[in-house]
């Protein structure tokens, strides 16, 4: 093994053999003050408070738990909308967050909390900060936080020893993706905005560009490229406030829905016993919607409400002889009506059809309990 | 089994065998060495205990139990089949009891082992409802599982691999269970050596650290197979002190080991029967008995190969063979085939397997009577886990070794004392290789950032000022932060040096998958364009090197020759780290600067090896920092002054020799594979200005492997000439010295053989003064 001094002979050979590929840092020990209105608040952290109109002004908020459980007996200023710029994607112990925005809704305003981390030793003060807004009332409001923002900031607070409170959280991105995950090309949130919000941003930086931006800031200390991070930032933010007052504003207008979102509003509601949602979903079957043909016909069969289902899936089955609606008009006719050729006739369709190898095999099996009834019968 | 002992019998009278035979070795059954269960071991685990028909406990099982519930790190080394998992599993199930706050980390060098591992333990668990949760945690287990695993698992089974990029940079997630990491087990710890060992130190250091952050100073318990340095190895893996425990209290059956060396051919080129068949007609004498059989060998090819063969040696359709099945078993067969084959060997169904190593570690096939090994698989001690394969508790097994044409088998086949004497291969690591601790610095600033005054092998600042002007950690109020957007983990894989492999892409007939990897040093030699690949038994033909892309693109060609590029390396000793004249000639320890560049290459014909054409090649020059052992020829002393003695147009091929031969037997004191160390050879070498030879590390940085060789030169000089000595052919060949050149130089062989001779007396005689 080599000692200290032999390590230190290689470690400058290899400092001299590789590429100069090397960026000079500035050993620049004080603190570039951000522009107005950035105010500097501790060694290395500042604040930044935006107000605009709260998005929420006419709804009633005691009727967000239908769709949020975890809003029940909490007022609409108890939602805290957040949002945090990392130092790197794909997390780990070595992945931090230099800037974090929170917005609130007081007094028909929304008013957003950025907080920016100058350097890492202040990273202690930066989490304190946050600390004092996530008391136990609140109710977080996310895009893909629980997955990514709120675990990254559970460690944060864990290595630095403090304990991070637990609230309970609203993943928009859970929800976007219940609703329109069929009829939109992804569930990232600038689709949201472009297509449902109608929010069209100008001059975006693109999220994967933002760690570097700010290790290029900690490098030179120029703080002009961190605009375009900031910007970016609080419109993510205001968003996350937009888009739950849209999904709010359709809940109580259920019959303002966009014919394509019909089906998927109506299977939470559904979902949510909420009785518009069989209005909806019928709607949408009119329109030959095969998808709530499905919903509804599953309901039916729950609810012992056999003819309706069967009248559905004769209709779809009419439509499309596709394996859903025939399979369940082959279970009805063989174990309901027993009228056995049919059912045979039904299965026989659907196995010229391609299939995966475990419903091919599942078919068979079928076809041949129905082949042995037809001879016994 | 007196249906083996007869088959013994018969086949130690067999002339046509017993000739090709260079040693019929019987060791004797063993009385095992009991010891009372530990009093203080709680009922609960006593029971399970007995309920497994475990009454006692072997010498070793108790020692380890005594030492571990003290607090002590141990390094447990026994045999295969001695009870190895209860040395750990019996202390931290009682520790676990005892304090239900504490947690143990088990590392397995493989999945498989994980595997059975986690049944064993469940087996034992739930035998006596023992109130401890096994969790296994790697690349295979589900994200649902994993939290469960890091919340409530109180012994996590795990790799190195996942270790390093899945549970340290993820530390906070892991709060819970590392800080109260109490014991952490590394099974199988010989196989941690060269560059997996180097690594392992290295996330080893890491776990340390981050288990101090939260805390905690866990206890570690190593096993190992039989090395001749298990304490040391596992002393530079673990960076603590370490009781050795190797006297190993289990009964052994008595068992015959028979070193076969099929017999010549051509005794003028050297040439031998092949492995492949008569390994085949081996294990077919015993088959056709009925004696349960397995056949290890090196290759998935050749393990196909063998299965077939016996098969159709055994074929009778009147009989159906007498049901006799034999089957194969390797890696890239799917789960389920595996399991149903390891199944067919424990229940009786199957009376035969072929098997690449992947049958080798762990994995339960019940108790087998025979092993024939098809050729020296690597190491000593993977010979003894292998022919461990065979032999139950109290019973007879055999074991038959065949050689192949390889120095390393012919060597060993001819000089059997060294297989039955103590062991004689080390495991040799280089934890401090600067790549691979920049590599683990990087992720352990990701994980933690350091002081300035921090350590991590050594002092970091000069570490961290380098990586600081990378751009990829930034100091700031006197620490050291990972300011990257990356995360280092996934880019540092524990198993290789590089990560730069070279891809290979059968594109032939609009085809486009890849068959294999290579590190681009090797690819530069064997990839080049217009070389002939071979893989699995195949020949390719190389179309193009795309060192740019990290591809190669071959296709399937049939061709009567190979091709053998020539390297022009030039060496440069840049540190010089220690000297000494104990081998009788000047030894030096440093880092060179290795050059290398293919330029051209031969065609060379199969069979003959006779030389049908040369082609150019165009590469770019490798260069590579790494360690080496120089032997200088000095003029005043006694190596050098023989070599002065030969002729000097014998001279530059003597020296060549001498290095190949070397080389070539290096590995079996090594435990590396032959290409993982290089010789350059210099008549007059420009830093010297004497006859000199370079034995350096393939691996950037080195691997321990030029430190090793030094340290066992006696040992690997006594094995050349050996080798040289007792090898049968005229004028060399691949077994020994190499075949001869073109040049009709008959003298070579006779000048190595004298040189080697003169070199060894010299130094035993050194010693013996010095002693």
């Amino acid at each position: 093994m080599g000692s200290g001094g032999a390590l230190t002979g290689r470690l400058s050979r290899i400092r001299t053999s590789r590429n100069s590929k090397s960026v000079s840092t500035q050993k620049n020990e004080s603190i570039t003050l951000l522009k107005h209105p950035w105010r500097h608040i501790k060694p290395f952290v500042s604040i930044r408070q935006s107000f605009s109109t709260s998005p929420f002004n006419n709804i009633i908020p005691k009727n967000i738990p239908l769709l949020f459980p975890q809003m029940e007996n909490r007022n609409i200023e108890k939602l805290l909308f957040y949002d945090l710029e990392t130092t790197g994607l794909s997390g780990g112990a070595g992945t931090l967050a230099f800037l974090a925005g929170f917005g609130w809704v007081e007094n028909d305003r929304l008013i957003i909390n950025q907080y920016f981390l100058h350097d890492f030793p202040g990273e202690i003060d930066f989490l304190l900060l946050i600390k004092e807004l996530l008391t136990d009332d609140k109710i977080l409001v996310s895009y893909n936080g629980k997955s990514f923002d709120h675990p990254l900031l559970r460690t944060r607070f864990l290595m630095k020893g403090l304990k991070l409170p637990s609230i309970s959280e609203i993943d928009l991105l859970h929800t976007s993706r219940r609703l329109w995950k069929n009829r939109l090309p992804s569930c990232r949130l600038g689709v949201i905005e472009d297509r449902i919000l109608d929010i069209h941003r100008v001059n975006d930086i693109p999220g994967i560009e933002v760690p570097d931006i700010y290790f290029d800031f900690l490098k030179t200390n120029k703080s002009e490229p961190l605009e375009g991070v900031f910007k970016h930032h609080l419109q993510d933010i205001k968003s996350l406030a937009f888009l739950l007052a849209y999904i709010n504003g359709q809940w109580f207008n259920p019959f303002n829905i966009p014919e394509n979102d019909k089906t998927s509003f109506g299977k939470i509601m559904l979902f949510r016993n909420r009785e518009e949602g069989l209005e909806l979903l019928k709607q949408s079957f009119l329109k030959k919607d095969n998808e709530a043909g499905k919903i509804l016909s599953i309901y039916y069969k729950r609810n012992k409400n056999l003819t309706a289902a069967v009248n559905i899936w004769k209709e779809m089955w009419n439509n499309s002889q596709e394996l859903f609606q025939g399979l369940e008009l082959a279970k009805y006719y063989e174990h309901k009506t027993k009228e056995i050729e049919s059912a045979l006739e039904i299965v026989k369709l659907l196995m010229q059809k391609e299939n995966t190898e475990r419903i091919m095999s599942k078919l068979e099996h079928r076809m041949k309990r129905l082949e042995r009834k037809s001879v016994s019968g | 089994m007196t249906n083996l002992k007869d088959k013994l019998n018969t086949l130690s009278l067999d002339r046509a065998f017993t000739d090709n035979v260079t040693r019929w070795e019987k060791i004797p059954s063993r009385n095992g060495k009991y010891t009372n269960i530990p009093e203080k071991v709680f009922p609960v685990i006593k029971e399970t205990l007995f309920s497994r028909g475990i009454t006692q406990l072997y010498s070793h099982q108790a020692e380890s139990f005594t030492s571990v519930t003290a607090g002590e790190n141990i390094v447990v080394v026994t045999p295969t089949a001695s009870g190895k998992s209860l040395c750990y599993n019996l202390p931290v199930l009682q520790k676990l009891i005892e304090n239900p706050e504490e947690r143990a980390l088990y590392l397995f060098p493989t999945k498989a082992l994980s595997q059975d591992q986690q049944s064993e333990l469940n087996e034992l668990i739930l035998a006596g409802e023992i109130p401890i949760k096994v969790s296994t945690y790697d690349g295979d287990t589900p994200a649902s599982v994993r939290v469960s695993a890091r919340e409530s698992g109180r012994i996590v089974i795990s790799n190195p691999d996942m270790l390093h990029s899945g549970i340290l940079p993820n530390h906070p997630k892991w709060i819970k269970f590392l800080s109260n990491l109490k014991y952490v087990v590394i099974d199988e710890v010989h196989i941690y050596r060269g560059i997996f060992g180097s690594h392992m130190t290295n996330v080893i250091r890491r776990l340390k650290r981050i288990a101090n952050f939260y805390g905690s100073d866990p206890v570690f318990i190593c096993c190992s197979a039989t090395i001749s340095n298990p304490l040391e190895l596992a002393r530079q893996i673990v960076e603590s002190d370490l009781k050795l425990i190797n006297k190993s209290g289990a009964p052994t059956g008595e068992k015959h080991i028979v070193l076969y060396n099929p017999p010549l051919v051509d005794p003028v080129q050297g040439i031998r029967r092949g492995v492949v068949l008569e390994s085949s007609k081996i294990a077919t004498k015993f088959l056709a008995d009925k004696i349960k059989t397995i056949v290890f060998s090196r290759s998935r090819v050749r393990t196909e190969l063998i299965a077939s063969y016996i098969n159709k040696n055994l074929r009778n359709h009147f009989n159906e063979n007498k049901k006799i099945r034999v089957e194969a078993y390797r890696g890239g067969y799917l789960p389920r085939e595996r399991r149903a084959i390891e199944k067919g060997l424990r229940t009786g169904e199957i009376q035969g397997v072929v098997s690449t190593t992947a049958l080798e570690l762990g994995i339960d096939i019940g108790g087998l009577d025979l092993a024939v090994l098809a050729g020296f698989p690597g190491s000593i001690s993977s010979v003894w886990q292998q022919a461990g394969r065979a032999g139950r508790s109290n019973t007879l097994s055999a074991a038959i070794i065949i050689a192949s044409a390889s120095p390393v088998d012919q060597y060993l086949v001819k000089n059997p004392d060294y297989f039955f004497g103590r062991s004689p291969e080390s495991a040799w690591i280089n934890p401090d290789n600067i790549f691979i601790l920049l590599d683990h610095l990087k992720c352990a600033v990701f994980e933690l950032p350091f002081q300035d005054t921090d350590e991590f092998s050594g002092p970091v600042t000069d570490f961290m000022s380098y990586l600081e002007e990378e751009g990829v950690v930034r100091l700031s109020g006197g620490s050291w932060y990972w300011a990257d957007r990356s995360y280092p983990a996934e880019q540092v894989g524990l198993r290789s040096a590089s990560p730069d492999n070279i891809v290979i892409i059968n594109t032939t007939k609009g085809k486009n998958e890849v068959i294999g990897e290579m590190d681009l040093p090797s690819a530069k030699e064997l990839l080049f364009q217009n070389a002939v690949y071979i893989h699995r038994g195949e020949q390719y033909l190389s179309k193009a090197l795309d060192i740019e892309n990290k591809c190669c693109y071959v296709e399937e060609a049939d061709l009567n020759y190979y091709t053998d590029s020539i390297v022009k390396t030039d060496i440069k000793l840049l540190q010089n780290d220690a000297e000494d004249i104990s081998n009788t000639c000047r030894t030096i320890m440093g880092d060179v600067l290795v050059r290398s560049q293919v330029t051209k290459y031969k065609k060379l014909k199969f069979s003959t090896h006779e030389n049908i054409g040369y082609g150019d090649i165009y590469l770019p020059e490798e260069e590579m920092h790494t360690r080496s052992a120089v032997l200088v020829l000095e003029k005043n002393t006694v190596s050098g002054k023989a070599f002065a003695l030969i002729d000097d147009t014998l001279k530059e091929e003597v020296i060549g020799r001498i290095g190949t031969v070397l080389k070539n037997v290096a590995p079996v004191f090594l435990m590396c594979d032959s290409h993982d160390i290089a010789v350059a050879e210099r008549l007059k070498d420009q830093y010297t200005e004497e006859p000199s030879l370079y034995f350096y590390d393939s691996c950037p940085g080195g691997s321990g492997l030029a430190e090793g060789f030094l340290k066992k030169f006696p040992l690997i000089l006594q094995a050349a000439n050996d080798l040289v000595s007792s090898c049968n052919c005229e004028k060399g060949c691949p077994s020994c010295i190499g075949p001869v050149s073109e040049k009709g130089q008959e003298m070579v062989k006779g000048e190595v053989s004298k040189f080697l001779r003169t070199w060894l007396f010299s130094v035993i005689d050194n010693s013996e003064e010095s002693d």
